[in-house]
């Protein structure tokens, strides 16, 4: 085991060298078991790793190994106090939807299960508009918005596109009514619920669990689970699908908290997703259910997968060439309004250049 | 011959079927539920299903018109 004290003086000294300098690091750290001091990259490049020598003066630090971390920009994850406001990045327990409906909840980040790639899961009914077999209502690839266009006033706030979703069915049971949205940028996901904190992962429910959710309406609220085997005639606006395996607790949300994640109060772990209820009740489908209609997982934080990111998105060329083209389009408009002034513009040049 | 718990729903299941909103179970309880949408059926369901079926208690539970939560 490494001397601490040495680590922590070794690694003062190339911070105030590594961060002052360039754009390249994003941090520094150290490693105790193994004697490392760590450097943070915000690029993680041969040339970035050579830079950093260089301003040591050395490929070590006080005798240190250097160990190079790519952590992409490090951006202040704090979730957003209220439900329904615009913010970025997005915490699960915002209000989100489909242009369709007036407002859900996005229950927090999922990953998909084999490629790992980042997405938010809500309803079908909250992000493809109560989509069945017969009447589908939406199409992958349609704009959802954050905050819903009910709280938006209609202003359209979109951050990413429907993925995937499960039909639900007019004639049979149901098992799920869930689907998935893909962020514009994985950037733009926190794993954070409003007020509950990063979840856990996920566990099989259990009756007798306390559960805790953070939805769009009623923010958080807690209740225990009766059942985790009731079917029930569920009413989507007229229409009437059966639902089973369905969890049942008391009273805990209102109209606008479909999509919440329920989170087993002791341990943080998501065991339902919040899709119905009534004066009386409200309904989650298993969560384990949800997970392999739509091939996704529910991670705990020591086994996320990273979101690295070269460039924020305003330092981005995509950002950089479409302000470009709204510049052009802004002198466009004073040209086109002042064609005297266009006139003389094009003379001039004209003259120029014959 | 016995039944078990999840057999004895699904069979109150078919008895309540366009009367209850839906039917569940408490496993810790070791009662069936049966959920009624409107306090108007409820007697009407007693009286089919009473109180106990095939050894297990029921339970009835008054919840009113079950719906999506979000805003349409």
């Amino acid at each position: 085991m490494a001397d601490i004290t040495e680590l922590l003086s070794a690694k003062q000294k190339i911070t105030d060298l590594l961060l002052s300098n360039t754009g390249s690091y994003a941090g520094t750290g150290i490693s105790v078991s193994d004697d490392f001091v760590n450097v943070y990259l915000r690029d993680n490049t041969e040339q970035a790793k050579k830079k950093a020598y260089d301003l040591i003066g050395s490929n070590k630090a006080d005798g240190h190994e250097i160990q190079f971390i790519s952590s992409g920009n490090i951006r202040a994850l704090a979730c957003p106090t209220s439900y329904t406001a615009y913010n970025r990045p997005i915490c699960g327990g915002i209000s989100c939807g489909h242009q369709k409906i007036g407002a859900g909840t996005l229950g927090g980040l999922v990953y998909d299960a084999t490629s790992k790639k980042p997405f938010g899961l809500s309803n079908n009914h909250v992000l493809a508009a109560s989509s069945t077999y017969d009447k589908p209502q939406a199409i992958v690839g349609d704009p959802i918005f954050s905050p819903g266009l009910l709280d938006s006033l209609g202003i359209q706030y979109p951050f990413g596109k429907l993925y995937k979703y499960v039909p639900m069915n007019s004639t049979t049971n149901n098992f799920v009514d869930c689907a998935l949205v893909e962020p514009d940028s994985a950037f733009d996901l926190n794993p954070e619920i409003i007020g509950l904190g990063i979840p856990q992962g996920w566990e099989y429910s259990q009756e007798g669990t306390r559960i805790i959710k953070s939805g769009r309406t009623s923010g958080i609220t807690e209740g225990t689970i009766i059942d985790k085997f009731a079917s029930l005639e569920i009413d989507y606006g007229g229409n009437i699908i059966r639902m089973t395996d369905t969890i049942v607790t008391g009273k805990t949300a209102d109209p606008g908290d479909s999509g919440s994640f329920a989170l087993n109060k002791v341990n943080n772990k998501v065991v339902g997703l919040l899709f119905a209820g009534s004066s009386e009740i409200t309904c989650y489908n298993r969560i384990e259910n949800v997970m392999n209609a739509l091939d996704i997982l529910i991670l705990p934080t020591d086994t996320m997968p990273s979101v690295q990111y070269t460039t924020s998105p305003i330092d981005s060329p995509e950002y950089f060439v479409q302000s470009l083209a709204m510049t052009a389009i802004g002198i466009g408009a004073v040209v086109g309004i002042l064609p005297a002034i266009n006139e003389q513009i094009q003379l001039a040049l004209h003259r120029k250049f014959s | 011959m016995a039944i078990d718990i999840l057999e004895a729903r699904q069979q109150i299941e078919s008895l309540v079927s366009g009367l209850s909103s839906g039917v569940g179970v408490s496993m810790g309880s070791n009662e069936i539920i049966i959920y009624i949408s409107d306090s108007n059926k409820e007697q009407d369901i007693r009286n089919r299903i009473g109180d106990n079926y095939q050894g297990f208690g029921i339970k009835y539970i008054v919840s009113g018109k079950v719906q999506g939560l979000s805003f349409q």
